[in-house]
């Protein structure tokens, strides 16, 4: 019998559905995100274990983000809280004619809330495309082959640093936007709803929690880690010269901002169930 | 030969362009006074556009297949939110039966700005990377030598279509977000009970409201789109152009969309906040 088959010529394999399911659109977006995780997980041991020679390019990479960021984000932050923590919440309290406590319910507001968006959108929209430009245009010019011609490990040198920075940079760009939108309303505010500047201060003293600012500093560090995470990988996997590092950069900001309010929203729903603490707040 | 001649025809160009002395700070005038040139132009042109409808209309269609359930997944997300920090605000007062009327008070916020935030960053992104990478191909200079004008193939058809998906975009961000403050409230957090919560939330929405969502949906929309495409159009050297060009019209789109946001909020919330308690 085994004769028999021995001179067969060999059939075509027959379609099988593991090939269906490797071409669909689906493992393709599982297996981007398996592999985001994947360099996650490789960039944080390499950051964890020694030799820690990344600093001095994680220090350089932190300073260039702040200088992008900063003046979007105060122009952003500023502008915000005129519009909807101003016209919107200030607008709701005045008609509930509990004006005075404006202060407390904006500040409630942006440390649980639009502070984290703001951030997390200048920070994804401003230097994790920067970011995955610089990794995708090393690609386009092919030095990241030369680098492994070199035997240099291009995570440690490029993807490391970066998200370092991302992770260590991100809460302190989140509380300069809590600074910017808080001296907006401090400004502005009194003058709008008629009160004095301390009873603001006194609402936004008593509405503040410990717990609402550790909340929204660990949601800064993933946040910055995440998208330089995202922006690595876009840059590293980039293909198709030029057109390839656009395409990169526009999927980076998307999928940054996809994964920012996906984890903000579930994020806060966790956090304020497991913590009732927080939700006594919004004082006069 | 013919090569020479039409590379010395840009060539006289650049010296107009170039301010004649360099103040320090005048890159944002000059960048600034480009774009409003590059609006004009574009506008112009549109009327020329409306022959190209098939192109329109494939364009229009490439956005609504991509960004639709992009749209509707992000904007699921911020009703989720909106109903979070609501609840957990209402309820130590024990106010929870009113937590429809948080719905109404969302839409002064959330779809416009999930609509502004995923527009710019998917199609407005898309339509730099596309354009930039059309430029640098030399595709754009191909149209311009066979007599087809890029402002209306390219340009105009691409914020026609823009026009077009706008109200789509709308719809598709109240739906979304419609989807998720049900979910959150109604099954999640199991705050009220659906007629309840039906009655609050359409009691706290008025057409106005509506209104609002479309305008500003309509002007951060456009804005968006004649942004991502002067940029587009502007990438040039070398493999770091295409890419560039993203990032920069990304950089400005979003502050352009949280300036347009507040200007529309001010024009309608700061006389009468749109709350229907008391008088």
């Amino acid at each position: 019998m085994s004769n028999v088959d021995a001179t067969r010529p060999p059939r075509p394999a027959p379609p099988r559905a593991a090939d269906a399911v490797a071409s669909s659109t689906a493992f393709g977006w599982l297996r981007t995100a398996g592999g985001m995780g994947w360099l996650f997980l490789v960039a944080a041991r390499e950051a964890l274990t020694p030799p820690r020679g990344y600093w001095r390019a994680a220090v350089v990479e932190m300073s260039l983000t702040v200088q992008r960021c900063v003046l979007p984000l105060a122009v952003v932050a500023t502008v915000f809280v005129i519009g909807f923590g101003f016209f919107v919440l200030g607008g709701i309290t005045e008609v509930l004619g509990a004006s005075d406590r404006e202060g407390g319910a904006v500040i409630v507001g942006l440390m649980r809330e639009m502070a984290i968006w703001t951030t997390g959108m200048v920070f994804a929209g401003v230097a994790g495309s920067a970011m995955a430009a610089d990794i995708g245009s090393r690609k386009a010019r092919e030095e990241l082959d030369a680098l492994d011609v070199l035997g240099v490990d291009k995570i440690r040198m490029l993807v490391v640093p970066k998200v370092v920075a991302g992770a260590l940079i991100c809460p302190v760009l989140g509380m300069l936007c809590v600074l910017f939108l808080e001296l907006a309303n401090a400004v502005l505010a009194p003058g709008q709803f008629g009160y004095s500047r301390e009873v603001l201060f006194a609402s936004t003293r008593g509405s503040l929690t410990a717990l609402d600012i550790y909340g929204a500093l660990i949601r800064f560090v993933i946040i910055g880690a995440m998208v330089a995470v995202v922006a690595s990988y876009k840059g590293l996997t980039a293909s198709g010269g030029t057109e390839g590092v656009g395409r990169a950069v526009n999927q980076t900001i998307v999928v940054s901002f996809a994964l920012i309010w996906g984890f903000d929203a579930f994020f806060n729903l966790a956090y304020l169930s497991l913590f009732p603490d927080a939700q006594v707040s919004f004082k006069g | 030969m013919s090569t020479t001649t039409t590379t010395t025809a840009p060539a006289e160009d650049p010296p107009e362009a170039a301010p004649p002395t360099e103040l320090r700070g005048s890159g944002f005038l000059v960048e600034t006074g480009q774009l409003a040139a590059f609006a004009g132009q574009a506008f112009r042109a549109l009327p020329g556009t409306v022959r190209y409808t098939a192109e329109i209309l494939r364009q229009a269609s490439a956005i609504l297949l991509t960004t639709t359930p992009l749209l509707l997944l992000m904007s699921f997300f911020f009703g989720v939110i909106t109903q979070t920090t609501g609840y957990f605000l209402l309820a130590p007062l024990g106010a929870a039966d009113y937590m429809g009327a948080i719905v109404g008070f969302g839409t002064h916020v959330s779809p416009v700005m999930m609509f502004a935030c995923t527009f710019t960053a998917k199609v407005g992104g898309g339509y730099a990377a596309e354009l930039g990478a059309m430029r640098i191909n030399q595709e754009i200079d191909a149209y311009e030598t066979t007599g087809v004008d890029p402002l209306r193939y390219v340009v105009g058809t691409r914020l026609l279509a823009t026009v077009l998906y706008i109200p789509i975009g709308a719809v598709a961000v109240l739906l979304g977000y419609y989807a998720g403050s049900y979910l959150n409230g109604l099954v999640i957090l199991e705050a009220t009970d659906l007629a309840n919560f039906s009655r609050f939330s359409w009691a706290s929405q008025s057409p106005r409201d509506l209104a609002f969502v479309f305008t500003t949906v309509a002007l951060t929309g456009l804005t968006t789109a004649i942004v991502a495409c002067h940029y587009g159009l502007r990438a040039s050297g070398g493999p770091t152009a295409v890419g560039t060009a993203v990032a920069q019209a990304t950089k400005l789109n979003l502050v352009l969309c949280n300036v347009i946001m507040a200007l529309t909020v001010v024009l309608w919330y700061s006389v009468d906040a749109g709350v229907p308690i008391g008088g």
